[in-house]
Formats: structure tokens, C-alpha cells, sequence
């Protein structure tokens, strides 16, 4: 031990200053030259904060995919009317449950307003979600606000309580299709801000392998392909495309997924459309080439397990085989999905994906006389099943339902007058439907 | 006048003169350069660890785990000449981020295996370990002034950090970059002019092999810490330690080293890189990662190795520096919250012990106090050499290059290796399409050896596993009530399990209908589904 400080082989301030030259020069250098990703995915993990977003959201509202047809073969006026009429959004405002709200503004729209007070207007659906005032006002002060601000994105409660959103991005993937604006405000518990924060923080709190990703697949495809953007990186820093995306959707048993697996070829369909609307820069050839490979599988499938009545059962993706294995006690209901999301995805999609046009024409008319015949309650039970009913029937007239209502009420002014008003005590109702979707 | 007869001359003889003495070697200049010349002690070391060397480099048998993921991906470097920054292998990881620290490891050992096989890997690594042995064996000699504390010191080293040693893998360069630096620690000239040259180039290199250049720069920052708290004790004046010239010296080195360590591919994002592994959630169920426990045999070495520690420290006449006892309790700590962290604490444990062991006994035993340091002589360079060419042919690799005889690889890999399994693989005419289900420690090895169209749904590199990914994947292999619906969501076709770590999962898909065995042997079986999806 020499604690000698006196030596002459002291250090000089010459190469103290030297080497901290080095030394801070070599991490200067080391920053500067490394990729502005990886200088988030630093930040990120230094700050132990999610990675920034690196998409520039531009566009203020979503771009939309537009139904292919107008054929009143399918669904005449007055089926559409009949149908409509019954899944107009007559819920309770007490302990209002968002997934119906979520599918009935994905059906009739922000902008729509009624002349039966009992009847939820599109702005007032609007407001229930993104108001967390107007929230609390049906769910109490004490219940957990719907949206939950964190530093610059919107965090949507999902799978938790009835309070809840079901599925994840399913509110983002309603307000997008119910044309709000990136700027339209969002007033969480915290302060103000707007959808674009929602979009934000989907984007990154998306993970490939979670189950549902069909909605969060939608909302994308519906924000982005306007910017033609086709890649960005999640929370993690994990790489997305739009590739990646459809061969999530693709992966698992086609009888997985949301409503039966409707919903992911809905998805799928829509990404197709996009990328054709899009100069075909949001996937590559190879994947839009598994995709209608895929879609062509479940053409084939309906194709052949349609029921002679017209409708599909749980069991579509049996094929053939379906029809022998489908239990018997199925209730009713099911079919309702199946048959509803099938004509829905069918809607937007080109002729070479249709089933022979005689089962479309089947399953329409199965679903106007399943609807006319079921009683307001039960629907009202189900809304959630029959809001994707009204909608794929609007589509198939080239038209939204709320387009389509609001033309037909004015030469039918008593069409929202109902024999029995809304009574508190059909709260429930509703909130006992769609508990699987 | 007298004449006397000269004895007349004995003719020549055609045999030697036995009685003759030869001339006295002892005498004769050893023209040998100073610098090549070697002392016995370093024969003898040369002899233990050959022996260590030829057991390693020819009796264990390559792993059949991580190794071939390293292979994997040096393989794919070579092969797209560029390190990818998101996983390149596996489809389930597409996209994710990949700071790829051992780049250079892994592209040295595929280089190796493409060029010599599987015999030049195992020599590799029976290198590897006896040049960490050599390095802590010198310090401990040359620290205790006794051969017996480098055998003690190396023999410390093996035995606490065996089973750490058992695969090859990027990581034993790492632990020779490691004993090197302990062995600087240890030194008492810290700071020569090779330290200043030789240690920042050492650093560079390890920053390219393995993220344990982390544990070394923590080193050096503990022998500078070290350091300001001998001085400070000593000197009893917090101004003559602040000023201290070799506290000054290590901190500017460990400056040059950390900077350094940034001449890598990924430049300053290899450093969180380093914590980001570690805190990976997938971690936790990796058994080499947890806690040290006494239940487990390297558990119980480390115990005996840490008393025999604080016994021989306790004993010893010779003071231990600050920054050594820092390292020897810090390492230690790691090694009891990680048992994959014995790799730094094993090193130290061994010089420590080799070191104040002999110095505790040589008070009492009277031919340990006063060693004769053999003198270096070129003849036991020619000896050194000789057991080196010795060594060299005595290993497979030897053989290999002198003889051209290459062993067979079921003879040279762990018998763990799905050998047969993937010979089905590669001879069936065709396999399902999609994600496979295969036991991580088998999906290197099967993508290495099998054919290349099956994709494994995971492999052992966890930390790049999407967590969702890796917890399903935990989940399946304990063959749980809703394996079918786990197969469903990843579009499994196709599983090869292994029948003796995952019987549960072997039973429930044998009871399926929906799908076959297509192949069957002692260790695994190779289920397909009767309808794809």
C-alpha cells in the first residue's frame, strides 16, 4: 500500500482531462449514432416508461370501407325499416353498460338524433363514453371511470366489471367506425383530452398474442392506411405490421375468436379493402395473397354448412360436417351471430368471396323473420347480436343505418313510437345481453 | 640417457567409453530467450489442467440446449452478413427487439462447427475453461508464492461452478474475460503500460461476446471503492485518498474500459441491454436463474467453499484489500439471489481461498514458509510444449486433424439430444405447416439438424419470447386440461414431446383423437393433427 499523493507519477490534470475527453466524447458519439428507436427503446427502458409511439397521426378522422352493394333483393325497404326499428338503442341510463352503447354507435352513428327521448341519440351515446362526468352519472362517482389518462395516451377499462369495456380496443374500434375525429375531446376524471390519445395508447399497449385482436386490427387498418403507414412499434418496442396483424388473425382454429370467428374475417376482409384503397402499401402481396386464401377457406366453409332454413350455426367452420354436429339445445341466438356477422363481412366483400347468391339471399331472409318474429325484449336481451343484424342489412343496401332510418322517418313519422314506453325496470335486460361479445 | 616410452596410443574403439563422464548439461548457456522460458511450476499446471482439458474436451458431451440456439443464430449472421435488430428465427418473435451482444461468440462458433465440426467445438470449450484455470492459477501462484494455492484456487473454481460450466456457450468467454480481470484485481500493478492498452481492447472484444463485461467494469469500479478505503483507513485523511494516484489510475482505466465497450454493433444500447436480460419477467422460470439453495449440489460447494473461505480469512497473516473483500461478498450476494451468478463469485472464492489458505498453514508448517521459485529454463518450455502437442492429439479434435477420423455425433452430443427424433423430421416427406410445438431446450438442436420448414414455437432464448408467448408455452408443456385450445390458439400442427420431462401433455394428446403419433422412441413422440389447421 503506497498512499503516496506526492509521487511525481501523479495524474496529471492534462490526462484527467484527456481521458474524460474520451470517455464523454465516446458515449456523446454512441448516442448520436444510434437509430432514433433504439434511442427510444433507451429512454423507454431508462425512464421504465413505455416506448413512444413513432407514428405521426395525421388524418383527423378514420378512413372508412364502404359496402359493395345495393340490393333490395336481399333486404327491401321495408325489412330494413322493420328490422331497424328494432334495435334503436332504447337502454336505460342507469349502470349503462358501454359494450351496448359501443354497438349501438357503431351501428347508428354519432350523429343521429331521435325524437323519442327514450331512444339514446348519437351524441348523447358519444358523450357517455368519452364524458367521464356523463359516465359517472349512470355508473355513480364511485364506480371506475371508463377512460383512465395516463401521461399523453387514454387507457379504456376492459374485461374488469360491467363497468367495463368486453373486449380490448372494442370502444376505440366503435368510436373510430362512428366517425369521431382525432380531436374530438375525451374528458377523462384528469383533465381534457382527445380520441387521438386513445389511438395512442392502444397502439402501444397492443401485443401481438393477446386473444382479441380483431378490433385492434380494425382501428388501425382504419387510422393508418390514409397515412399509408404499415409499420410502427408497440409499448415494447416491438416491431408491428399490418403483415404480422393478418397472420395473428389467420393463426388459430377459425372457430376461435370473437362471435364464433366471425369478427377476425371481418377484419381480415376490411384490411384487404384498405390495401386496395391504399395502393396496396398496407401488406405485401404474399400476405394479401394468404388472406384471400384464407377468406376463400371460409367462403367454402359457409358454402356448405348453411342450414336449409338459411341460417349458420355455432359450429360453421365443420363445413359439411356441421350440420350432424351441431347441438341441439343451440340456443337461437348463436345462429343470430353467425348468420348476422357472416352477411356483415359479405357486405364488403367482392363477388369471388361470396358464397353461391342464393345463400345470401337464405341467410337475409332467415334474419328478417328471426327478428320480426322475436319479441322487442328478447332482442333488447341480445342487442348486441342484433345490432350487427341491422347493420349488415343496411350494408347490403349500400347505406348505414342511420342514413337509412333517417330518409324513412321522414315520410314515416310515428316509426319511433313504441306500444310500451322504457320502464327502469328493463335496465336489466340489456345488461344481461352480450356477455360473449 | 633415458628414454621413456609414450604410452602407446590405445587404438579407437568402435564402442563408446562407457566410463566416460558426459559433459555436465548444467553448465551449458540455455540460449532459450527469457521470455519463452517457462519454470516447473508451470509444468505442473500444464499437466492438472491438461488432465482438466482432456476430460472436458472429450468426455463432456455437447449440450443439448442453448448451445444450438447460439449456433442458430451465428449461423444466420453468416449467412445474411448482418446482425438483425429483431429476432430473425422465430416466427412467434417477429419484430422483436434484439440487442444481440454475443454476435461475435456465436459467429466464431458456427464459423468453427462449419469448418471443423462438432469436435472443434468441444475442444473450443475444454480451451476455454482451462485458460480460466490457467489464469487463476497463475494469480493464485503468483499471490501465494505456492503451487499448492493454485491448486487449491483452481480446484475451488471447478468444483463451485461445475454445473455452471457444463454448456458451451457465449458466457465462457466471458468468465475467461472475467478471471482476467479478477486476476488484475488481485495484482498489485494495476496499472502497467499493457494494463492501459491490453485492458480497454479487452473490454471491446467482451462487449462483442457476452453481457457479462457488466460484472467486470463493477470489478474495477469495486477496486477503485477499494481502494479510496484502504487509503482512507490508513492514512486516516479523506484528502490523501481522494488523491491517491492509483485510486485516480482505476478510475480513469475503468473510464477507457467502459468506453470501450462501446465499439459494438449496438453502441450505448448494449448497456440496458444488460439489465433488460436480467429483469425479463420470462426469466423466472428458468431453474438456472433462481436462487442458490442448499438443496442443490452446487449449493452445498458454495457453502463449504464460502466457510472455508471465512476460515482461511480468519487464519491468514495476510491482509485482505477493500476492494477484494467487496468483490468477494458482492459477487457472493449476487450468487445467493442467482445461482447463474457463481460464474463471478466462483473465480474470486477460488483465488481467495488458494491465497490465504496456504498463508494461514505456512505458519505452522515449516516447508511451505520459505517456497523456491523454480527457475524458468528453456527445457521446461520444451516441456510445456511437448504436453501441449500431447494434449492436442489426445482430444477428439486432435485426432480429428491428424488422423482424419471424425467420432460419430450421437457420440458427442449430451443423450438428452433428440437425435432420432429429428432423423424422423428429416425423412418424413412432409410435415404440417405452421408453429410446432417442441420443448425449447430440443428447438435449437431441431432447427440446427431438422428440417428447415419446421418452426418451434419457442426456443431458450427467453428473453425474447413475448411474455404471452412464453407463459402459454410454460403452460403447455405441464400438459394442462386446455392444452387442445392452447394447440388451437397458436395453429399448432404439429408436437414433438419429450415423453420424460413433459408425461402429462404426452398422456392428454395420446388420448385425443384429433391427432396421431406419427413417430414414437424412448424419449420422444411425434404427434401430428389428423386435420390441420
Amino acid at each position: 500500500m503506497n498512499p503516496n499523493p506526492g509521487s511525481k507519477k501523479i495524474v496529471t490534470l492534462r490526462t484527467w482531462l484527456s481521458v474524460q475527453l474520451v470517455f464523454g466524447g465516446a458515449f456523446a458519439a454512441s448516442w448520436i449514432l444510434l437509430p432514433g428507436t433504439q434511442q427510444q427503446a433507451v429512454i423507454a427502458h431508462i425512464s421504465h416508461k413505455p416506448f413512444q409511439l413513432d407514428v405521426a397521426l395525421k388524418s383527423e378522422k378514420a378512413t372508412t370501407v364502404e359496402s359493395l352493394y345495393d340490393q333490395a333483393e336481399v333486404v327491401s325497404d321495408e325489412e330494413l325499416a322493420a328490422v331497424l326499428k328494432k334495435i334503436l338503442p332504447r337502454f336505460s341510463r342507469d349502470h349503462l353498460r358501454p359494450n351496448l352503447v359501443e354497438h349501438a354507435l357503431r351501428t347508428w352513428g354519432s350523429d343521429i338524433e331521435f325524437a323519442n327521448p327514450d331512444i339514446i341519440s348519437g351524441p348523447q351515446m358519444k358523450a357517455f363514453l368519452t364524458d367521464m362526468a356523463k359516465f359517472a352519472d349512470s355508473w355513480g362517482k364511485n364506480a371506475n371511470p371508463l377512460m383512465i389518462a395516463n401521461d399523453d395516451g387514454i387507457h379504456v377499462r376492459f374485461a374488469e366489471d360491467r363497468s367495463g369495456s368486453v373486449h380490448h380496443d372494442h370502444t376505440l374500434a366503435a368510436l373510430t367506425e362512428a366517425g369521431l375525429s382525432l380531436d374530438d375531446s375525451v374528458f377523462t376524471t384528469a383533465r381534457e383530452m382527445h380520441v387521438r390519445n386513445i389511438v395512442i395508447e392502444a397502439m402501444r399497449d397492443f401485443r401481438l398474442d393477446e386473444r382479441e385482436t380483431e378490433w385492434s386490427v380494425m382501428s388501425f387498418a382504419l387510422w393508418l392506411a390514409p397515412l399509408k403507414t404499415a409499420t410502427w412499434h408497440n409499448g415494447e418496442g416491438r416491431r408491428i405490421t399490418f403483415d404480422m396483424l393478418a397472420e395473428r388473425l389467420m393463426r388459430n382454429h377459425k372457430r376461435d375468436g370473437v362471435c364464433l370467428g366471425t369478427h377476425r374475417v371481418y377484419s381480415l376482409m376490411l384490411l384487404v379493402r384498405l390495401n386496395a384503397q391504399n395502393g396496396g402499401q398496407l401488406i405485401t402481396r404474399e400476405t394479401h395473397a394468404l388472406v384471400m386464401e384464407y377468406l376463400t377457406s371460409v367462403r367454402d366453409l359457409i358454402s356448405a354448412s348453411q342450414r336449409p332454413d338459411g341460417a349458420w350455426t355455432s359450429n360453421w367452420t365443420d363445413g359439411a360436417g356441421s350440420q350432424s354436429k351441431t347441438d341441439p339445445g343451440e340456443p337461437l341466438s348463436k345462429r343470430v351471430i353467425a348468420t348476422g356477422h357472416h352477411l356483415e363481412w359479405l357486405s364488403i366483400a367482392p363477388v369471388e368471396l361470396h358464397p353461391p347468391r342464393e345463400l345470401i339471399l337464405k341467410a337475409a331472409d332467415w334474419l328478417i323473420a328471426n327478428v320480426e318474429k322475436t319479441s322487442q325484449d328478447e332482442i333488447d336481451s341480445n342487442y348486441t347480436f342484433y345490432s350487427h343484424v341491422g347493420k349488415a342489412l343496411a350494408m347490403w343496401r349500400h347505406t348505414s343505418p342511420a342514413a337509412f332510418w333517417t330518409q324513412w322517418r321522414s315520410g314515416h313519422p310515428d316509426c319511433e313510437k313504441f306500444e310500451t314506453s322504457l320502464k327502469e325496470s328493463d335496465a336489466t335486460q340489456p345488461a344481461a345481453s352480450g356477455a360473449a361479445h | 640417457m633415458s628414454a621413456v616410452l609414450e604410452k602407446p596410443e590405445t587404438p579407437h574403439s568402435a564402442e563408446p567409453d562407457c566410463g566416460r563422464q558426459l559433459p555436465d548439461a548444467s553448465v551449458l548457456e540455455d540460449r532459450t530467450p527469457e521470455w519463452m522460458r517457462t519454470t516447473p511450476t508451470s509444468a505442473l499446471f500444464m499437466l492438472l489442467i491438461g488432465a482438466v482439458f482432456i476430460l472436458l474436451a472429450n468426455r463432456v458431451p455437447l449440450w443439448h440446449t442453448d448451445l444450438w440456439d447460439h449456433l442458430n443464430y451465428g449461423q444466420n449472421i453468416i449467412e445474411t452478413r448482418r446482425i438483425s435488430d429483431t429476432e430473425p428465427l422465430l416466427h412467434l418473435c417477429r419484430g422483436v427487439r434484439m440487442i444481440n451482444i454475443p454476435w461475435l461468440a456465436q459467429v466464431g462458433m458456427a464459423a468453427i462447427n462449419n469448418r471443423f465440426g462438432l469436435t472443434g467445438l468441444q475442444f473450443s470449450y475444454g480451451l476455454l475453461i482451462a485458460m480460466c484455470l490457467a489464469v487463476i492459477a497463475w494469480r493464485s501462484v503468483r499471490t501465494s508464492h505456492s503451487a499448492i494455492g493454485g491448486v487449491i484456487a483452481c480446484a475451488i473454481f471447478l468444483k463451485v461452478n461445475l454445473n455452471q460450466l457444463l454448456v458451451i456457450r457465449p458466457q465462457l468467454v466471458g468468465v475467461l474475460f472475467y478471471c482476467i480481470v479478477v486476476a488484475w484485481i488481485f495484482g498489485r500493478k494495476k496499472h502497467s503500460k499493457i494494463s492501459w492498452i491490453a485492458m480497454p481492447l479487452l473490454y471491446a472484444l467482451w462487449a462483442n461476446v457476452h453481457g457479462s463485461f457488466s460484472m467486470g467494469l463493477m470489478l474495477m469500479g469495486l477496486a477503485g471503492i477499494g481502494r479510496f478505503g484502504d487509503v482512507l483507513v490508513i492514512s486516516k485523511s479523506l484528502r490523501v485518498a481522494l488523491l491517491d494516484r492509483e485510486l485516480h489510475r482505476t478510475i480513469l482505466l475503468t473510464q477507457l474500459c467502459a468506453a470501450a465497450v462501446l465499439l459494438n454493433p449496438f453502441g450505448f444500447a448494449i448497456y440496458p441491454e444488460v439489465f433488460n436480460v436480467a429483469g425479463n419477467p420470462n426469466i423466472g422460470s428458468m431453474y438456472e436463474w433462481d436462487a442458490l439453495t442448499l438443496r442443490s449440489a452446487q449449493g452445498q460447494s458454495a457453502v463449504a467453499a464460502a466457510l472455508l473461505a471465512f476460515m482461511a480469512i480468519k487464519l491468514s497473516p495476510r491482509r485482505m484489500h477493500c476492494g477484494e473483500m467487496l468483490a468477494f461478498v458482492l459477487t457472493g450476494l449476487l450468487a445467493m439471489w442467482s445461482a447463474r451468478m457463481l460464474n463471478w463469485w466462483a473465480p474470486i472464492a477460488g483465488i481467495v481461498i488458494g491465497t490465504h489458505l496456504i498463508a494461514s498453514i505456512r505458519k505452522t508448517t515449516a516447508w511451505l514458509r520459505n517456497p523456491l521459485p523454480g527457475k524458468p529454463t528453456g527445457l521446461w518450455t520444451v516441456v510445456n510444449l511437448g504436453q501441449v502437442w500431447i494434449l492436442f492429439a489426445l482430444t477428439s479434435f486432435g485426432v480429428q486433424m491428424i488422423h482424419g477420423r471424425v467420432p460419430k455425433a450421437e457420440k458427442m452430443v449430451s443423450s438428452e439430444t433428440p437425435l432420432a427424433a429429428v432423423a424422423f423430421l428429416e425423412s418424413a416427406e412432409k410435415l404440417p405447416r405452421g408453429i410446432s410445438f417442441i420443448p425449447a431446450e430440443w428447438a435449437g438442436y431441431v432447427m440446427n439438424r431438422g428440417p428447415k420448414s419446421v418452426e418451434p414455437m419457442v426456443n431458450l432464448h427467453v428473453h425474447l419470447i413475448p411474455e404471452q408467448v412464453w407463459s402459454d408455452y410454460i403452460r403447455l408443456v405441464n400438459g394442462p386440461s386446455n392444452w387442445s385450445s392452447l394447440m388451437d390458439e397458436y395453429g399448432i400442427n404439429m408436437a414433438v414431446v419429450d415423453k420424460n420431462h413433459q408425461p402429462e401433455l404426452t398422456k392428454r394428446i395420446r388420448e385425443s383423437a384429433d391427432w396421431t403419433a406419427q413417430y414414437e422412441d424412448r424419449q420422444a413422440v411425434v404427434y401430428v393433427r389428423n386435420k390441420e389447421i
